[in-house]
């Protein structure tokens, strides 16, 4: 009875994740622009973002190991370590099979996919370090001092460095650098910029409940142009095609139109964006999220006790010898 | 088989791969879990490892065992359907030259 409730909470978090798993094909719908493959999201940024707990954890007990110098700290910071590291794999593994069908390549060195990597070499890193020492005491004291270190750049690299980057396809509000997460609002015949792009709105044509524009897009320096006709569907209000920048996986996204004033809102998209906006995607996540930090916490628990009794058998043969 | 087929087929694929490697991982954490509390109940402090007092003893032990044999099966096994998921999307990609893997659909939900 002693392993009732662990019993439950096992049971519990694998019932939750296999019912993410069946609603990511079942309830999710398609996503406009990616279609299937947008149901890998669903998986890869839990686990980014379990990583980012499962880091913050390992500091948490690094820092108390070394005011304490309790072994179990130490074995919780490097269980809370090791699950982060696995989970920064997946969601690297994940990114790129995503990136393959987004964007057309495995790994395009995007500003994310090179913070992650180097994420992950600091944090395996660590590892290399605590195989290193031998003798234990030093070991954990190293490690927690690296750790510490490890942690202070793991949110730069997550969260600041991308948002730094001059161009980005990672899904995002800004994309490039200069851009406005609103778009821009032009009427017939005007001009506006958005990111690094040249664009003039030439006209609007109604096409039954489909408002089509038209839409000149150059590129910097006016190296090249072209014309786009992006739609929108005036009853749903949503956009209905989305064309791509001329040699760019950007698209441009009508987002609202005006026929009257002659006048449309006009944005530009990585694949990917707005995926959330759809209820059912949205709880689908949240749910994904919840079962990754439960499975994170199972994984957690497992480690930490099995490193706490490695601690304990080489103490005991210690005092033995 | 259409783009949307193979898009659902690579996306089933990743989730896959994420359920294996934390099986795997879950399931070699709770063998050493139970190998090392059968360890702790069945040999008392000093009664099948008593050392010997002319055996020189190492000055520090090493907390985690080796890498077994199994594991690196289980490792290849592993590295097998990390390569299989990876290399899907152009392999299905190959069988449909001239065309991306995914491009919208007329019958998409409109988000």
């Amino acid at each position: 009875m002693a392993q009732g409730p662990g019993s439950i909470g096992k049971l519990l978090v694998g019932v939750w994740l296999a019912g993410v798993t069946i609603a990511t094909f079942v309830v999710i719908p398609p996503y406009q622009g990616l279609g299937d493959a947008g149901r890998i999201v669903i998986v890869h940024v839990p686990t980014a973002w379990v990583a980012v707990i499962a880091f913050t954890v390992s500091a948490v007990y690094s820092a108390l190991y070394l005011r304490c110098r309790r072994p179990n700290d130490d074995a919780k910071a490097t269980a809370a370590a090791e699950g982060g590291l696995i989970f920064t794999l997946l969601a690297t593994l994940t990114g790129m099979v995503f990136s393959q069908i987004a964007w057309g390549v495995f790994w395009n060195w995007d500003p994310r996919q090179v913070t992650i990597l180097i994420l992950l070499l600091i944090y395996a890193a660590l590892f290399a370090l605590r195989s290193a020492i031998d003798d234990p005491e030093r070991r954990r004291r190293m490690a927690a001092v690296y750790s510490l270190f490890a942690f202070v750049t793991m949110p730069f690299l997550m969260f600041v460095a991308p948002r730094m980057a001059e161009s980005t396809l990672h899904p995002n509000c800004a994309f490039i650098k200069g851009s406005d997460c609103d778009g821009i609002t032009l009427k017939i015949g005007h001009v506006g910029q958005i990111g690094d792009q040249k664009v003039q709105l030439l006209g609007l044509e109604r096409h039954g409940d489909i408002a089509v524009a038209q839409v000149k897009v150059s590129t910097p320096g006016l190296a090249s142009e072209a014309i786009v006709q992006p739609g929108y569907d005036l009853t749903t209000r949503s956009y209905t095609d989305r064309p791509t920048f001329p040699g760019q996986r950007f698209t441009l996204t009508l987002e609202s139109v005006d026929l009257e004033r002659g006048e449309a809102r006009i944005n530009m998209e990585a694949p990917g964006s707005g995926l959330l906006a759809n209820q059912r995607t949205l709880w689908v996540f949240l749910a994904s999220n919840i079962g990754f930090t439960m499975l994170f916490v199972w994984m957690f628990l497992v480690r930490s006790r099995v490193l706490s009794l490695e601690v304990q058998i080489a103490q005991r043969k210690v005092a033995l010898a | 088989m259409s783009e949307s087929t193979s898009a659902i087929y690579v996306s089933m694929a990743t989730m896959l791969l994420v359920w294996v490697t934390i099986a795997i991982y879950l399931a070699q954490v709770s063998a050493q879990l139970r190998s090392l509390q059968r360890d702790l109940k069945g040999d008392p402090p000093g009664s099948a490892q008593q050392p010997d007092a002319t055996t020189p003893q190492p000055t520090s032990v090493r907390e985690s065992p080796s890498i077994t044999a199994d594991q690196w099966s289980w490792m290849a096994w592993y590295a097998a359907l990390t390569y299989g998921c990876v290399a899907a999307p152009g392999a299905l990609q190959r069988r449909q030259p001239g065309a991306r893997a995914i491009s919208r659909q007329p019958g998409d939900h409109d988000f």
